[in-house]
């Protein structure tokens, strides 16, 4: 993550959350998230074995929110994982 | 099993506390004191949260707050926030009630982990004993590792009181740290910002307080006087470098000095390390910031980009990354210093015009009695503002000379932070002089915690600027709400030097700048405490220059007789089209 690079590119994308310490950790991530202005369109959370915390949620945009928030929970001390991809690009403004 | 948290404070070299004990904290106090640590009673639990958060600026490492559950919890949020909005490193440490009445609104339980979610960089709820102590070292250690911040464990009543003998215990909580060690800077970032750098006609280097925390200011100078380039600073970056070096101009933005300003806003190259370009700052983000060619160095990857898209990103320590970049640009040919001596000239008229403003004024100038207090202040004072109009005099006309002597409330803005900060910074530096310069208005948030002067032996040097006004938001009513003045004069109770006097401080209200001047220098040299009132007229107390939300930095309201100073570089204009025919 040295260089950041700019993706404008519109469409859905997904963000796969793993933690350690699952109800404090959804707390926070929500938090984080409500900051990030994501667009949602489905969010799902399960709680594993050993305290752990599996979070996907999948939100419209250009994918600014969706990396600034990756790397906002990237830093977090709970979380372990986070992934992020652009599952399906659309047409700006609208849904395809 | 508060006696083994307790037992790792210590171990982790903690020796004084900060805070306000109660029924749900009593058992961490007493073990505390079992280990000699010593606790600061502060009158309120915000005094304690603004006191651990100072002290984590001075020693660069973390204040401890503790506080009781429910009241006592929440009394610490706004300190804890200013902390996580100032990025300094800090621990809270609250009581909670006992487990079995979990969610039964039992007396004083508030859920403070889900109160300071967004506001701490981790925060943890012990619910064993045997997490107690790697609870404490985590959130000690990730308080200081990376960008700093507040942490908080808290820890209910029936865990502390448990009977633990430890076993094979964990030394922390499963971490994965390495997250926090800065990644090396990328070389292929860094040899495409010195290419940019050495073909900049005018670059400026915008520093914030991610130097100071990274000791990266012998790198930025030395880069400025490679590249000739000026460097302005951020509100909280006047802490990262000297300010009589020749090529600092202040601090740019809102209330920022006119050749601050005038430099950030006609760089072609703005370097920007360790800021997060608040709008305080840069004024406005478009369009004219996203016009300029910005290299942006911070250790958050959150950063970059968030504000103000960079043409190179580069997360890392600044100091390592501002070393590989003095390493890759080549030696330069003699720079040109007309936009330099350009700038300077501007800080020519803008100090001459304070001078003829200061001549007019009916009561104390407030930037005239900053710079009497200057000299009579060693080099290496602490200074500590509070919030208001007075700070941001001090924003201007205060000269930071020392790395880490400039304490403010810079992100959060919140009023009260003078009186407890610079106890804090006292007892983190008993031997260096610590000056408060507070406003009336933030005086009288945290002004109980003058008791602790006398308790403790911290003698602090207090000037209040006092214009019985909460005069920040009476300017903007002035110029913004057609001078139509709601809620901010104050009417003249208390008698400060009777409150003083109460706490057994010396008071005294100066007649003229040299009386300022003795004073001061009595109270510094003589290690005495002491309450100085400073009469400021409140119709006068109008701070200038000021940007205006939403302007650009040019558009700066000027000080009197500086109305004709033009802040865009004659070099920087664009060329007329030539007429046609």
């Amino acid at each position: 993550m040295a260089e950041m690079k700019e993706v404008h590119v519109y469409g859905v994308y997904e963000l796969v959350i793993e933690a350690w310490n699952g109800i404090d950790a959804l707390m926070r991530i929500s938090n984080m998230a409500r900051r990030a202005k994501l667009s949602y369109q489905e969010v799902s959370a399960s709680f594993e074995e050993d305290r752990r915390l599996r979070v996907r949620i999948t939100a419209t945009g250009d994918g600014f929110e969706a990396r600034w928030l990756a790397a906002k929970l990237s830093r977090m001390p709970e979380i372990y994982r986070v992934e992020t991809r652009l599952v399906k690009p659309l047409p700006p403004g609208g849904e395809g | 099993m508060v006696d083994h948290a307790a037992r790792a404070l210590k171990e982790l070299g903690v020796r004084e506390v900060f805070g306000v004990t109660g029924g749900s904290i009593m058992g961490f106090f007493d073990a505390l004191a079992l280990e000699d640590i010593e606790i600061y009673m502060f009158r309120h639990e915000q005094g304690a949260a603004h006191a651990a958060d100072a002290y984590g600026r001075i020693k660069r490492r973390p204040g401890v707050a503790l506080a009781t559950s429910g009241p006592g919890a929440t009394n610490l949020v706004t300190g804890i926030a200013n902390a996580y909005f100032d990025s300094a490193p800090m621990l809270a440490i609250t009581g909670q009630v006992p487990t079995s009445v979990f969610g039964r609104d039992a007396f004083q339980e508030t859920d403070i982990v889900g109160v300071t979610a967004p506001i701490t960089k981790f925060n943890y709820q012990v619910r064993s004993p045997e997490e107690a102590a790697p609870a404490i070292r985590t959130a000690y250690r990730l308080a200081y590792e990376g960008r700093p911040g507040p942490t908080l464990v808290d820890f209910p009543r029936d865990i502390q009181l448990a009977l633990y003998e430890p076993r094979d215990e964990p030394a922390y909580l499963p971490i994965d740290f390495s997250k926090y060690v800065p990644p090396k800077p990328d070389p292929t970032a860094i040899a495409k910002a010195a290419r940019i750098l050495a073909m900049a006609a005018r670059p400026v280097i915008l520093v914030g307080n991610g130097v100071y925390w990274s000791q990266a200011w012998p790198e930025v100078l030395q880069l400025a006087e490679l590249l000739q380039a000026p460097i302005v600073t951020t509100l909280p970056g006047k802490n990262a470098v000297p300010a009589d070096h020749p090529l600092v101009m202040g601090p740019a933005g809102m209330h920022g000095r006119l050749e601050a300003d005038a430099a950030l806003a006609n760089a072609d190259v703005v370097l920007a390390v360790g800021t997060r370009f608040s709008d305080r700052t840069v004024g406005r983000f478009t369009p004219e910031m996203r016009e300029k060619t910005v290299i942006h160095i911070d250790s958050d990857p959150s950063e970059i980009g968030k504000n103000v898209p960079p043409a190179v990103g580069i997360v890392a320590d600044a100091k390592a990354a501002l070393r590989m970049l003095l390493k890759k640009i080549p030696s330069l040919p003699r720079r040109d210093r007309r936009f330099i001596e350009w700038l300077l000239q501007i800080r020519r008229r803008y100090e001459e015009a304070m001078e003829r403003w200061a001549r007019r004024m009916r009561k104390f100038p407030p930037w005239k009695v900053l710079k009497a207090l200057r000299e009579v202040a060693p080099r290496d004072t602490i200074t500590v503002t509070g919030v208001g109009s007075h700070q941001m005099w001090a924003e201007q006309h205060w000269d930071v000379y020392v790395p880490g002597t400039w304490l403010t409330s810079a992100g959060l803005g919140t009023m009260g932070f003078c009186i407890p900060a610079a106890l804090g910074a006292k007892i983190a530096a008993r031997d260096r002089p610590v000056l408060c310069i507070d406003g009336d208005g933030s005086f009288q948030m945290t002004m109980n915690n003058l008791a602790l002067v006398r308790d403790y032996n911290l003698p602090i040097t207090v000037v209040i600027f006092d214009n019985r006004a909460l005069m920040l938001v009476k300017q903007w009513q002035v110029y913004l709400y057609d001078r139509r003045i709601v809620a901010t004069e104050y009417s003249p109770r208390p008698d400060f030097a009777k409150i003083a006097e109460a706490y057994e401080i010396e008071a005294v209200k100066p007649a003229n700048l040299d009386e300022v001047r003795k004073w001061a220098d009595w109270s510094i040299r003589n290690q005495e405490p002491l309450v100085m009132i400073i009469e400021i007229d409140n119709e006068e107390d109008i701070v200038l220059p000021w940007v205006k939300p939403g302007d650009w930095l040019t558009e700066a309201i000027k000080p009197p007789g500086l109305e004709d100073l033009d802040l865009v570089y004659p070099g920087a204009k664009p060329l007329q089209a030539a007429p046609q025919g």
